[in-house]
C-alpha cells in the first residue's frame, strides 16, 4: 500500500510538472535579453521559434559554435523568418552564468546571430520545458505547438568532425514544416552539459 | 634473483603510457591501462581496464550517461589475432541535480575492464602492445571533454600472475553478476510509461535501476517497491521493454544484476501476456484437438449415424438436412460453451478465495502433472470411464426427439455421451484453461466445439461425401493409444519442470543456520516474510544503517535472513523456541553461545550492544 502510494504521488507530481512534448502547446514565458528588452514567446505568436538552451562554457555548445555550425544555423533561418531565441538557464551561483560582457563577446566571437540571448538564472522557462542539456532544442510552429524538441543531431559527441555528416533535426523539422510535410523526427536525445540550474 | 624478476614484472605490467588532461593548470583525469596479470599467456583471456582517476569533485560517466553527460569510450589497437570485447561497466553512481537531471556517474576513480582474448599462437618471449584511444567527458560543475593515447605492453609468459589484485577484484564486485537472474520480469506499457515488475525477489528487495534504453527515449526512472516506473519521451515510441542493470539488497548484501530485453523464461510458454499471437495459437490447438476427438471410437461410428438420421428427417430436402445438421453443431457448440463459462466462474470464485491458477504455482503444476497422468493411462487403455447410468438414460429419451429442437439436444447430449473417449483432452484442456484469461478460454472451446462439428457440417452440406467417412475399425484404438503416448510425453515433461521448481527452491534453513554456527562467528538471525511491514521497516531503518553495516563487516558477523513469507515449518519450528509466535524476530548467535532474542522493535543501538554481549 505503502509503495503504491508512493508511486502515485510521484506519478502525480511528475505530471503535474510535466514538460511540454512534441505536438503539446509551448508554454509561453517572459524573459530579458543582454539590451534590458524583455522577449515574451507571445510576442512571435504566427512566427516559426527556435529556443536554444546555451552555456558558452559547455565544450558541446563549443563544438557546435567553433565550427560555425550553429552561427549559420541560426543564420539561415532567420533569413527566412525564423525566430531564434538562445537561452541562458544557469544558476547564479554557477559558471555558466556569465557577466554581460562576457556572453556579448561570445556573440561576438562566434559571429552568433540569434534574434536575442536571454538570461534565465531562476531556471523557471528551463524547467518549464524541460530542458536538461547544453544544447537543447525546442522548434515551435506558428500557431504555437512544438514540433521538435531534443538533440541538435544525431551525432551526440563533442568532435567537430562529426557535424559533417550528422542529421541536423532542428533544419529537417523546419524545412519539413514550411513546405508542408510531417516533421519525420519529432524527437530524439538531447546531449550535451547539464544544464546548471 | 628473484625479487628482480618480481620488480622486472612489475615495471613491464606499469610500463604504460600515461595521459591525462589539463584544465586551468589542474590535471583532472589521469588515464591508464592497467591488466590484471603480469604476462600474457597464449590462447588465455587477459582483463586490461582503462583506469581514470579524477580530480575530487569531478565524475565521468557510465555507459548511459543519463539526462546529460557523455559515456566513455574506448578504441583498441590490437596485434593480430587479438580480440577485445565490449566494456564491462561497474554499476554506477545515480547523480541528481538541480532541475530534476538524473546521470549515471563515477565521481572519482574508475576501472572499466574489458577481457581480450589472445591467440594461441604466440611464444613466450615475444612482447605484445596493447594500444587505446580512450574518449571520455569529465564535469564537476563545468564539463571537460578529455581523450588519451595510451599503450600497455606485456610479455607472453607460461605462467602469468596476477597483478593490481585489489583494484580489479573491488572493480569486479561491482560488475553484473553472471548467469540469468533469479527473478523474472514483466514489462507493461502504461500511457507513456513502461513499467516493469520483479517478481520471485523473495528476502531481497529493489534497490536502484540503471536504464539502458539504447535508442529508446526515456525520461529517468522511479523505482516503487518491486516496480520500476520508466516515462517514455516519444509520444510516438512502440518500446515494450527496455534492458537495464538492477541492484538488490539482501540486507546487509547487495546483488547487481543485468537485465537483458529477452523476455524472462516461463516455465509454460503458453501462459505469456502476449495476445494475439497464443490466441491464434489456441484456436488452432483447438480445432486441431476436435478434429481428432472425431476419431475417438465412441465418436466417429455415430457421425455416419446421425447424418442418416437428419438425412431420414428432412426427406430429399437437402437444405433441411444442412438446417438439421447446424442444429446438432449448435448443440455440440452450447456443450462446450457451458464448459468454458463454467470454467471462468470456477476461476472467478477461486480468485475470491486467493487460489493461484498460475503456472508459476508448483501445486497448481503438480496437480496438472496427476491430472494429465490419469488421462494418458485411460488413453493407453488401463481403465475406461463411465457414464452413469442415469445420464444414459437421459441420452437415450433425447435420441428419440425430432424436429430442430430435438436435434439441438441431441447435439448437446451426443456431445455429453463421447465424454468416455473425450474426457482425456478435455481434462487437460480444463486445467490449462484455468491458467488462461476468459476470453481466451471461450475462444478455445468454441475452436473445439468447431472441430467437432467440422465433419458435421461438411457431411450435412454433402451427404454424398459420406462414403469418404473413415469405417470404424481397430485403428481407432491405435490412435488413441498413440495419442495416450503422447500425452504421457507431456506428463513427464511437466514433471521435470516441477522437479527443477522444487530444486531452485531455497535451501531449508536448519542446515543453512548449522553451517554458519560452524563457521566461529557471530551470527545474526533475521526473521522476516514479504508480507511483514514491521520487519521491512527495521531493516530499512537499523539492519542496513551504516554503523549497523559497519558493526556486522568489522565484526565479520554472518547475517542470515529465515524467510517465513510462505509459513516454512521448520522456521515456524524455530520462532517457537525462541517464544514468538511470528516475525520480525533477531536472534544472536554469539561463537559457541547461548542465542540473544532481540525485542521485537530494534534501535541500532540495541543491535550494537548485543553485538558487543555475542563477542565479549
Amino acid at each position: 500500500m505503502k509503495t503504491r502510494l508512493t508511486l502515485l504521488c510521484t506519478l502525480l507530481s511528475a505530471a503535474a510538472f510535466a514538460a511540454p512534448l512534441p505536438g503539446d502547446p509551448a508554454p509561453n514565458f517572459s524573459l530579458t535579453d543582454l539590451q534590458g528588452q524583455k522577449h515574451s514567446l507571445s510576442d512571435y505568436k504566427g512566427k516559426y521559434v527556435v529556443l536554444e538552451w546555451n552555456n558558452p562554457l559547455c565544450p558541446f555548445v563549443h563544438k557546435h559554435y567553433d565550427s560555425g555550425n550553429m552561427p549559420k544555423l541560426q543564420q539561415q533561418e532567420r533569413a527566412k523568418g525564423v525566430v531564434w531565441l538562445t537561452i541562458n538557464s544557469s544558476a547564479s551561483d554557477q559558471p555558466g552564468n556569465l557577466p554581460v560582457p562576457r556572453l556579448q563577446q561570445f556573440l561576438h566571437d562566434t559571429h552568433a546571430d540569434p534574434t536575442a540571448y536571454l538570461r534565465d538564472p531562476q531556471g523557471t522557462v528551463g524547467r518549464l520545458y524541460g530542458a536538461k542539456t547544453t544544447p537543447d532544442m525546442y522548434v515551435i510552429s506558428p500557431d504555437g505547438k512544438l514540433i521538435y524538441e531534443g538533440g541538435i543531431d544525431n551525432k551526440p559527441t563533442p568532435d567537430r568532425a562529426d557535424i559533417p555528416g550528422a542529421t541536423n533535426y532542428v533544419r529537417a523539422a523546419l524545412d519539413a514544416s514550411m513546405s508542408g510535410q510531417p516533421v519525420a523526427v519529432t524527437t530524439a536525445r538531447p546531449y550535451g552539459c547539464h544544464v546548471e540550474y | 634473483m628473484r625479487p628482480l624478476r618480481i620488480l622486472a614484472a612489475a615495471f613491464l605490467s606499469f610500463a604504460a603510457v600515461c595521459h591525462g588532461q589539463v584544465f586551468d593548470g589542474q590535471q583532472l583525469v589521469k588515464a591508464q591501462l592497467l591488466a590484471d596479470s603480469d604476462a600474457v599467456v597464449p590462447g588465455q583471456t587477459v582483463t586490461v581496464g582503462l583506469y581514470l582517476q579524477a580530480e575530487q569533485g569531478w565524475h565521468t560517466y557510465w555507459q548511459y550517461s543519463g539526462d546529460a553527460g557523455f559515456a566513455t569510450t574506448i578504441d583498441w589497437t590490437l596485434p593480430p589475432g587479438f580480440k577485445a570485447g565490449p566494456i564491462q561497466w561497474p554499476v554506477p553512481t545515480h547523480s541528481i541535480e538541480p532541475g530534476d537531471i538524473h546521470t549515471y556517474t563515477y565521481p572519482g576513480n574508475v576501472l572499466l575492464l574489458t577481457e581480450i582474448q589472445t591467440p594461441a599462437s604466440l611464444q613466450p618471449g615475444q612482447k605484445i602492445q596493447i594500444g587505446a584511444h580512450a574518449s571520455w567527458l569529465v564535469c564537476k560543475d563545468v564539463c571537460v571533454p578529455g581523450k588519451a593515447d595510451l599503450a600497455l605492453t606485456l610479455p607472453v609468459a607460461i605462467p602469468s600472475h596476477p597483478a593490481n589484485p585489489d583494484l580489479f577484484r573491488q572493480t569486479r564486485a561491482q560488475l553484473p553478476l553472471p548467469g540469468p537472474a533469479p527473478f523474472t520480469t514483466a514489462w507493461s506499457r502504461q500511457g507513456q510509461s513502461l513499467a516493469l515488475t520483479l517478481h520471485g525477489l523473495g528476502a531481497a528487495t529493489l534497490a536502484e535501476f540503471f536504464p539502458l534504453p539504447g535508442d529508446v527515449q526515456i525520461g529517468h526512472p522511479t523505482v516503487a517497491g518491486d516496480s520500476v516506473q520508466i516515462p517514455l519521451l516519444d509520444p510516438k515510441a512502440k518500446a515494450a521493454s527496455i534492458d537495464g542493470v538492477v541492484v538488490l539488497k539482501h540486507g546487509a548484501s547487495r546483488e547487481i544484476w543485468q537485465l537483458s530485453t529477452q523476455p524472462a523464461a516461463q516455465i509454460i510458454p503458453m501462459s505469456g501476456s502476449s495476445a494475439s499471437s497464443s490466441l491464434l495459437y489456441w484456436l488452432g490447438l483447438g480445432f486441431l484437438g476436435g478434429l481428432i476427438l472425431n476419431v475417438m471410437p465412441c465418436v466417429l461410428p455415430v457421425i455416419a449415424l446421425k447424418i442418416f438420421g437428419f438425412i431420414k428427417q428432412a426427406g430429399e430436402s437437402p437444405r433441411r438436412i444442412l438446417a438439421l445438421g447446424f442444429a446438432f453443431i449448435a448443440g455440440i457448440f452450447a456443450w462446450f460453451l457451458l464448459l468454458a463459462g463454467l470454467i471462468v466462474s470456477f476461476k472467478a470464485a477461486g480468485h475470491q478465495l486467493n487460489w493461484a491458477f498460475q503456472f508459476q504455482h508448483p501445486w497448481f503444476v503438480a496437480a496438472m502433472v496427476i491430472i494429465l497422468l490419469l488421462f494418458s493411462l485411460n488413453l493407453l487403455g488401463v481403465f475406461e470411464i463411465i457414464l452413469p447410468g442415469r445420464v444414459q438414460s437421459m441420452i437415450q429419451d433425447a435420441a428419440g426427439k425430432e424436429g430442430y429442437a430435438g436435434t439441438f439436444w441431441h447435439g448437446v447430449f451426443a456431445t455429453l455421451m463421447a465424454t468416455p473417449c473425450t474426457a482425456p483432452f478435455l481434462g487437460p484442456a480444463l486445467g490449462f484453461a484455468l491458467a488462461q484469461p476468459a476470453p481466451t478460454v471461450f475462444a478455445m472451446f468454441g475452436s473445439i466445439a468447431a472441430g467437432m462439428s467440422a465433419p458435421y457440417a461438411l457431411l450435412a452440406a454433402r451427404p454424398a461425401w459420406l462414403r469418404y467417412l473413415p469405417k470404424p475399425g481397430i485403428w481407432m484404438v491405435r490412435v488413441k493409444q498413440a495419442l495416450g503416448v503422447l500425452l504421457m510425453g507431456t506428463v513427464l515433461w511437466l514433471g521435470w519442470v516441477l522437479v527443477e521448481q522444487f530444486a531452485s527452491r531455497p535451501q531449508p534453513f536448519p542446515p543453512r543456520l548449522a553451517h554458519a554456527l560452524a563457521q566461529n562467528k557471530i551470527v545474526f538471525v533475521d526473521f522476516t516474510a514479504d508480507w511483514c511491514v514491521n520487519c521491512k521497516v527495521n531493516e530499512h531503518l537499523v539492519l542496513d544503517s551504516t554503523p549497523v553495516r559497519d558493526a556486522f563487516q568489522q565484526r565479520g558477523v554472518i547475517l542470515l535472513k529465515a524467510d517465513w513469507t510462505s509459513g516454512d515449518k521448520d522456521i515456524t519450528a524455530l520462532l517457537q523456541k525462541f517464544g514468538r509466535a511470528g516475525v520480525p524476530c533477531y536472534v544472536v548467535y554469539p561463537p559457541g553461545g547461548n542465542p540473544i532474542v532481540l525485542p521485537e522493535v530494534i534501535t541500532k543501538d540495541i543491535v550494537l550492544s548485543a553485538l558487543d554481549r555475542a563477542a565479549g
